[in-house]
């Protein structure tokens, strides 16, 4: 028995490809298993389907899709999961038509919502983005940190700041005082000069940090942005205090020293100000 | 026929109370133990309200935490703790005490904030089996360990196989490590079988369900807001533990902002993280392929290692692989080199000396981590096991042992057959040490079909010894290690060569500062038989 020249390439390419995702593989095989057994059950395709999908081979994961949707026809969720793969595929359009009827049939599935919501921001569409964002976040099982990120920064691109502030807002109620989200409050409304509501906020996250000499960096910063140039330069100079008592260690790490490098040119260019 | 009936009424108030006594059947053990607080969790079968009672002796518990709600699921969060204290404890419901106030439940609270108190941490990875594996390396660090504290327990993730299902979870985590789980915190991170695959877990993931994990610095760091990743301080270390499985990992995505953020507010020296998916791996998993492995390195260590971070520890791949000290490597396996390394040796104090991690640079960040796969604590699957960036790589099961005191860390890859199998130390702080000058005038000199003899000049006075390297052939750069010597030796006879054959030889001496350049190569060429 020879095998052809393309059957070995296959072969060698299935192995490789096997070998890199060792755990899926392994999966696979047991699903495959599991089929053999129980050839009339679309759920074991479905599984199948989703870990042909993880290793990156769309058409055998499209193939059980289509196989689970022939034994059941009425499995709402199939749309989900092909909303997955066009998605992985980066066929937008195609995944945006599935998971709208998918969270049509299913408004109170938590993953539709949220893929949902990803499909329409790669598309551009981010007001709708942002509402279904909204909805995942309504449904989330879990406090996600990333989903209230994802809809501000959707509504910040379709030019709803206020939105986004105040989905930030929510978010922060939810979660506590998160820098995640405040950073992102705050970029938000330097970006549309509300300069006191961003030091509000910066407030609130440094009162949590023992360190402060980056917070005071910010401040000035900030306040330079305000034209309040005095202040801001006794924020810098608090700033100068903080970043004089860190080790040498800390005045080394790039990020400190991209700060340090900061501060120091607006020392600089606040120097011969009268600010008495 | 009275008789009879009060029988009948006996078994039937007998099986009802059989029925509906109160049992535990999972637990208790303990989360988020910080220097003030510990939470106790157990699981029962029937739902009734919970209590921890708890006090400085077995006997005398003094203190007591109670939850009025009825549940299954109990968690208590004990608080106004003493720091780096021991407290016994029992557990049950306000009735009924169902287990402790015994020598045998009791944890010791976290050392105050950079207190430099010793402590030991227990890690396996991928140890979800519930087979004879799991226990067999569950069992080399029990008797490894023998009485001493096990401070910090930490799981790398597919904790549970296959799927990470409330029953697997009960097989493979709670009945299988019962001693440790009531004695010490337990810290995990999720892994890809914990999610059965998948990136967005539904709300009754039994991960979560099963652990009480940090969400607003309960023990430490800056608050992240979710379990999936959260950071923790023990004494004078600082943990990490990072999300490679749900979590957005590229630049910019709320994790790496958090794990920024909560990296310039740390103020410990040692710097511990882990996670899942390993970032340098040739195990059973391929970190030049795989896209969580890739990005976690590409976007994630230029920001730890900037940060200092001493080591970093992941599974996933069924293997024990253990790096170099080494810096800046974000590629894949073929773009590391020798540069990389921030110290060439194994960091064994009695071979080639322990890691230095200001022996070289005082004071500076990227100063070399050591990364770690130690995931086989429950199978192991092979794999090529040669990633370049690896010091040593082991297709055996088995966990690591980490003990942290003071500037110094020891770390340990405990065999499920009790030996240990590498270890390594790196030590913070101290004087730079300078590495010694290179040797000089290296001679080679044929004794006989298979010994030549080698002699060289010290030229240093703070070596701790030589590495005598040699390689096949006139031509040959694959120097490879024949011995270590001691300082001060300056001949060595390099036996079992073949016959009729040339080698090249070149010594290098080192101290805990590194190496020194090699000396001039020197040739010699074997008798003939």
């Amino acid at each position: 028995m020879k095998l052809q020249p393309l059957a070995i390439i296959a072969l060698i390419l299935f192995a490789f490809n096997a070998y890199a995702h060792d755990g899926l593989h392994e999966q696979i095989v047991a699903v495959t298993a599991e089929i053999k057994k129980s050839p009339e059950d679309p759920g074991l395709f479905l599984k199948r389907a989703e870990l042909y999908r993880l290793h990156k081979d769309w058409r055998s994961s499209e193939r059980d899709l289509n196989k689970a949707s022939k034994l059941d026809p009425k499995l709402t969720i199939i749309d989900l999961k092909r909303g997955k793969l066009f998605f992985d595929r980066q066929m937008f359009r195609r995944a945006r038509i599935v998971l709208e009827r998918y969270t049509a049939a299913e408004p109170g599935a938590f993953e539709g919502a949220l893929m949902l919501g990803r499909t329409l921001a790669k598309l551009g569409d981010e007001s709708a983005a942002a509402r279904s964002f909204t909805r995942a976040i309504d449904l989330a099982p879990l406090d996600s940190v990333e989903i209230y990120v994802e809809r501000a920064t959707a509504l910040a691109a379709a030019g709803k700041i206020e939105d986004a502030l105040n989905g930030l807002d929510a978010g922060l109620l939810k979660l506590g005082p998160l820098v995640t989200l405040q950073t992102l409050a705050i970029e938000l409304e330097v970006d549309r000069r509300n300069y006191d509501a961003a030091l509000q906020r910066l407030d609130v996250v440094a009162a949590q940090m023992p360190r402060k000499e980056s917070f005071e960096l910010q401040r000035g910063e900030i306040l330079l942005k305000a034209n309040r140039a005095c202040e801001a330069r006794t924020s810098f100079l608090k700033a100068k205090e903080g970043f004089e008592k860190n080790s040498t260690f800390r005045r080394n790490v790039p990020a400190v020293k991209a700060q340090i490098s900061r501060l120091e040119r607006h020392l600089a260019q606040t120097s011969t100000m009268n600010c008495n | 026929m009275k008789r009879p009936l009060f029988a009948v009424v006996l078994i039937a108030v007998f099986s009802a109370a059989v029925l509906f006594a109160q049992t535990a059947t999972r637990g208790p053990y303990l989360q988020m133990g910080s220097s003030s607080a510990m939470t106790v969790r157990w699981r029962t079968s029937t739902a009734t309200d919970s209590r921890v009672q708890f006090g400085n002796a077995a006997g005398n518990l003094t203190q007591s935490v109670s939850d009025a709600a009825l549940t299954t699921e109990h968690e208590i969060r004990v608080t106004g703790l003493i720091a780096n204290t021991k407290y016994f404890y029992s557990f049950g419901s306000t009735s009924t005490v169902l287990g402790g106030n015994d020598s045998d439940h009791f944890f010791y609270t976290s050392p105050n904030l950079g207190d430099t108190v010793p402590f030991r941490a227990w890690i396996v990875g991928d140890s979800g089996t519930a087979d004879a594996n799991a226990r067999s390396v569950r069992d080399a660090y029990l008797s490894y360990n023998g009485a001493t504290y096990t401070n910090l327990f930490l799981m790398l993730g597919d904790n549970a196989y296959n799927s990470g299902t409330d029953p697997e979870y009960q097989a493979a985590v709670f009945d299988m490590y019962p001693t440790i789980l009531r004695r010490t915190p337990l810290w995990s991170t999720i892994g890809n079988h914990d999610t059965s695959q998948s990136t967005n877990p539904p709300s009754d993931l039994p991960y979560f369900q099963a652990f009480t994990l940090p969400i607003a610095a309960e023990a430490g760091g800056v608050a992240s807001g979710t379990e999936k990743y959260y950071s923790f301080d023990y004494g004078n270390a600082h943990f990490i533990c990072l999300d490679s499985m749900t979590s957005s990992r590229a630049p910019g995505s709320p994790m790496l902002t958090w794990l920024e953020s909560d990296l310039s507010q740390n103020t410990q020296p040692w710097i511990i993280a882990f996670w899942h998916h390993p970032p340098y791996t040739k195990g059973s998993h391929n970190s030049d392929t795989e896209v969580e492995l890739i990005e976690m390195r590409a976007n994630v260590l230029p920001i730890l290692e900037s940060w200092g971070v001493d080591l970093v520890l992941a599974g996933h791949s069924h293997s024990y692989e253990r790096s170099y000290l080494i810096d800046g490597h974000y590629g894949i396996s073929t773009t590391f080199t020798q540069a990389m390394k921030k110290n060439p040796g194994g960091g064994r104090e009695n071979i080639d000396g322990p890691y230095r991690k200001t022996a070289v640079t005082p004071n500076l960040p990227n100063q070399g981590a050591v990364y770690a796969v130690a995931g086989s604590s429950g199978k192991i699957s092979g794999g090529t096991l040669n990633h370049p960036a690896m010091f040593i790589s082991l297709n055996n099961l088995g966990s690591m042992v980490i003990d942290v005191n003071n500037d110094r860390l020891d770390a340990r890859f405990l065999r499920e057959n009790g030996t240990v199998a590498d270890n390594f130390t790196i030590i913070k702080g101290g004087s730079p040490v300078i590495p010694p000058n290179a040797p000089t005038g290296l001679t080679a000199f044929r004794l006989s079909n298979s010994v030549i003899n080698l002699s060289w000049t010290d030229a240093s006075d703070n070596e701790d010894g030589f590495k005598i390297e040699r390689c096949k052939g006139v031509t040959c750069t694959n120097f490879t290690p024949v011995a270590i010597v001691g300082a001060g030796v300056t001949t060595f006879a390099s036996v079992g060569n073949r016959p009729n054959a040339t080698y090249r030889y070149r010594v290098r001496a080192f101290n805990a500062g590194g190496y020194s350049m090699p000396t001039r190569s020197a040739f010699g060429r074997t008798m003939k038989k």
